[in-house]
């Protein structure tokens, strides 16, 4: 389910990405690990955080292919 | 210098053919004074001649080359072009050589993460989308201009101009030499590397964007449906973005972003089209003989001149912005643009005040490629993402979309539509009570008409006169009447009745009404490009009056100075 408005979606899309540029690569893990914890203490919810974590482990791309053909 | 070319241009689905030059008779000693000069026969340009011939305005349009389009270049018309193509007399045409297609699919390396399908409803005429080749578009357009008597005058390229308070002289050369042709107006539809902008000195503003594609045209034989087919990090371009187009006449279009590192020339070497070629097959998993036609690179640019309306001379399609075409924005924009300039420039030639109708044109579209930009800025981004920052976020999203919903919007391509001209002097107003419908500056919706023995009557569109258009939504014998008597100056006036059975569209169950917010008596002004000037919840004569002069420029006292706003999303 979509909790942010597509709209604000676009801009945190815009705000994080002009972020990591500001910060620069080399300071960008730290920048987003501060985030992360920020964001995980505002959900006040342990489980949503771990769900979360291990979605964003789960890389999709050694699954098979969609479809096929890939068209 | 105009191209000198001999041997046609060979084409696996499009019979090339050297066009003629005729001698013009500014050769002959004589010099007529064109009433309109287009310099560009690209579907801009010979879209305008034909809306202008339209409303009797007789335009010239000079063309360089002696071919048609090089290669397919545009190919995708959206609904609106076709709304417009129709009023040039060649949709039907342009129709039964396409493919019409609706829905759309993005993949980040082998998973689906969007499917898009645009509406479509039994109130559409066309297809959200129609593809067909830019060759075959002019050709179209091309035979009509013959049918209707209007000028292309073949290997005539411009070289100079010059224009003072009455008159534009331009110059061109050509295979028996050079000449001058004088006329009241021209129209520079002569596309990205405008030679009318360069001799004009103007400059495009906006944004560069670095990416570059590399367009691939193949004959290849494959069972799908058209439709728009984006690939995201594809094993064969891990860092980049390649879409696969199906188009009429066994063609398919790959095209793809070429590494930073890659030349033009090393793009374009035929080693590399065919690897990239054979690679994205493999990729996809199609195994079938394919044939190379053609390639080409460009960039995804959104650039505009600031205004398009310099004395007698005036900027349409390419030659007034370059965007990218992702979005399907570059032929789809100048066909708006034809169809906002024609109506003016015709009313204008009936003695109009220029400046204004003139004026309102470069707002109006200068405005709409700003909104245009800021759209396919985004996209672009999206596509080609320009810095660390914004290629993380979106890898992000593609690797989301693959199982979350929440994200999957954000790699919607934002097709191109219609512009509104909400902040336009020509959009007078609304009057009365509303509840919903469409606004002035709007384009007004078309919609089927249905008969009380459920059978289906025409659409609003058909019924409408080239002129300024009154649709009135049943209304009484009286307003009818009343209603006939109004005047557009040069142009024709026409009413539309909406209603009963009796009415010209017939709308038995009210769902056209309900789709323009119309009680019983409500009556709407369209401008003659079908945008809407004023609407009224109880026609007021004295005000459809005022509405229809202030619609040809005429001054109102309240109104204020028009400012185009800032690009608006």
């Amino acid at each position: 389910m979509s909790k942010l408005s597509f709209a604000d979606l676009e801009r945190v899309y815009d705000e994080i990405a002009e972020s990591i540029d500001a910060v620069g690569e080399a300071a960008t893990p730290h920048f987003l690990a501060k985030l992360c914890l920020i964001l995980a203490n505002e959900t006040g919810d342990r489980d949503i955080v771990s769900r979360a974590i291990a979605a964003c482990r789960d890389e999709p791309s050694g699954r098979p292919p969609a479809r096929w053909p890939l068209i | 210098m105009p191209t000198v070319k001999s041997e046609p241009t060979r084409s696996l689905y499009f019979p090339y053919r050297i066009l003629p030059f005729e001698s013009p008779p500014e050769l002959a000693g004589r010099s007529p004074r064109h009433d309109v000069l287009i310099v560009g026969a690209g579907p801009v340009g010979l879209t305008l001649a034909l809306l202008l011939e339209r409303h009797g305005v007789r335009a010239t349009v000079m063309e360089r080359n002696v071919e048609v389009s090089e290669g397919s270049r545009a190919v995708c018309m959206t609904r609106r072009s076709m709304q417009i193509l129709e009023m040039a007399g060649v949709a039907s045409r342009i129709t039964d050589l396409s493919l019409c297609w609706d829905s759309g699919t993005s993949f980040y390396r082998n998973n689906v993460v969007y499917e898009m399908r645009l509406p479509h409803g039994r109130d559409d005429r066309y297809l959200p989308l129609t593809n067909l080749q830019q060759n075959h578009i002019e050709q179209v357009l091309r035979e009509q201009c013959c049918r209707r008597g209007i000028e292309i005058r073949n290997a005539t390229g411009l070289c100079g101009i010059d224009q003072d308070d009455e008159t534009v002289r331009a110059r061109f050369t050509t295979p028996a030499g050079e000449y001058e042709a004088r006329a009241d107006w021209l129209v520079a539809c002569d596309g990205a590397r405008s030679t009318v902008r360069k001799l004009m000195g103007l400059r495009l503003q906006g944004t560069a964007y670095e990416g570059r594609f590399l367009i691939i045209d193949i004959k290849i034989d494959i069972d799908a449906p058209a439709g728009r087919r984006a690939y995201f990090s594809p094993d064969w371009l891990p860092e980049g973005t390649a879409l696969f187009h199906k188009k009429p006449f066994g063609m398919w279009r790959l095209d793809y972003q070429l590494p930073r590192s890659m030349s033009d020339e090393q793009a374009l070497c035929e080693k590399n089209v065919r690897n990239s070629v054979e690679a994205h097959l493999a990729f996809v998993g199609i195994d079938a003989d394919w044939q190379l036609d053609w390639c080409s690179v460009y960039s995804a640019n959104t650039l505009t001149l600031d205004s398009y309306h310099h004395d007698r001379v005036l900027f349409a399609g390419d030659a007034a912005h370059i965007l990218p075409i992702f979005g399907v924005r570059g032929m789809n924009t100048g066909l708006q643009d034809a169809a906002n300039l024609a109506w003016k420039l015709a009313a204008v030639r009936a003695g109009h005040d220029a400046n204004r109708l003139l004026q309102s044109y470069s707002a109006e579209r200068v405005e709409a490629a700003r909104a245009i930009c800021q759209a396919a800025g985004r996209s672009t981004r999206f596509m080609t993402p320009p810095s660390t920052g914004h290629r993380i976020l979106r890898d992000a999203v593609l690797a989301l979309s693959v199982d979350f919903d929440f994200p999957r919007k954000l790699i919607d391509w934002r097709t191109s539509g219609w512009h509104p001209y909400h902040n336009s002097p020509l959009s007078i107003g609304s009057f009365g009570t509303f509840e919903g419908g469409p606004v002035p500056g709007d384009l007004a919706p078309d919609a089927r008409g249905l008969r009380a023995d459920g059978s289906s009557g025409p659409f609003i569109f058909e019924c409408l006169g080239r002129g300024a258009n009154l649709l009135c939504f049943s209304p009484t014998a009286g307003q009818a009447d009343k209603a006939a008597e109004h005047d557009a100056g040069p142009l024709p006036f026409n009413v539309v009745t909406i209603g009963g059975d009796e009415a010209d569209v017939p709308d038995c169950d009210g769902t056209i009404a309900a789709r323009y917010g119309a009680a019983p008596g409500c009556a709407y002004l369209l401008r003659p490009d079908q945008h809407i000037v004023a609407r009224w919840s109880t026609a007021e004569p004295d005000g459809i009056d005022a509405a229809l002069a202030g619609m040809m420029g005429a001054p109102s006292a309240a109104e204020p100075l028009y400012t185009p706003r800032e690009a608006v999303s």
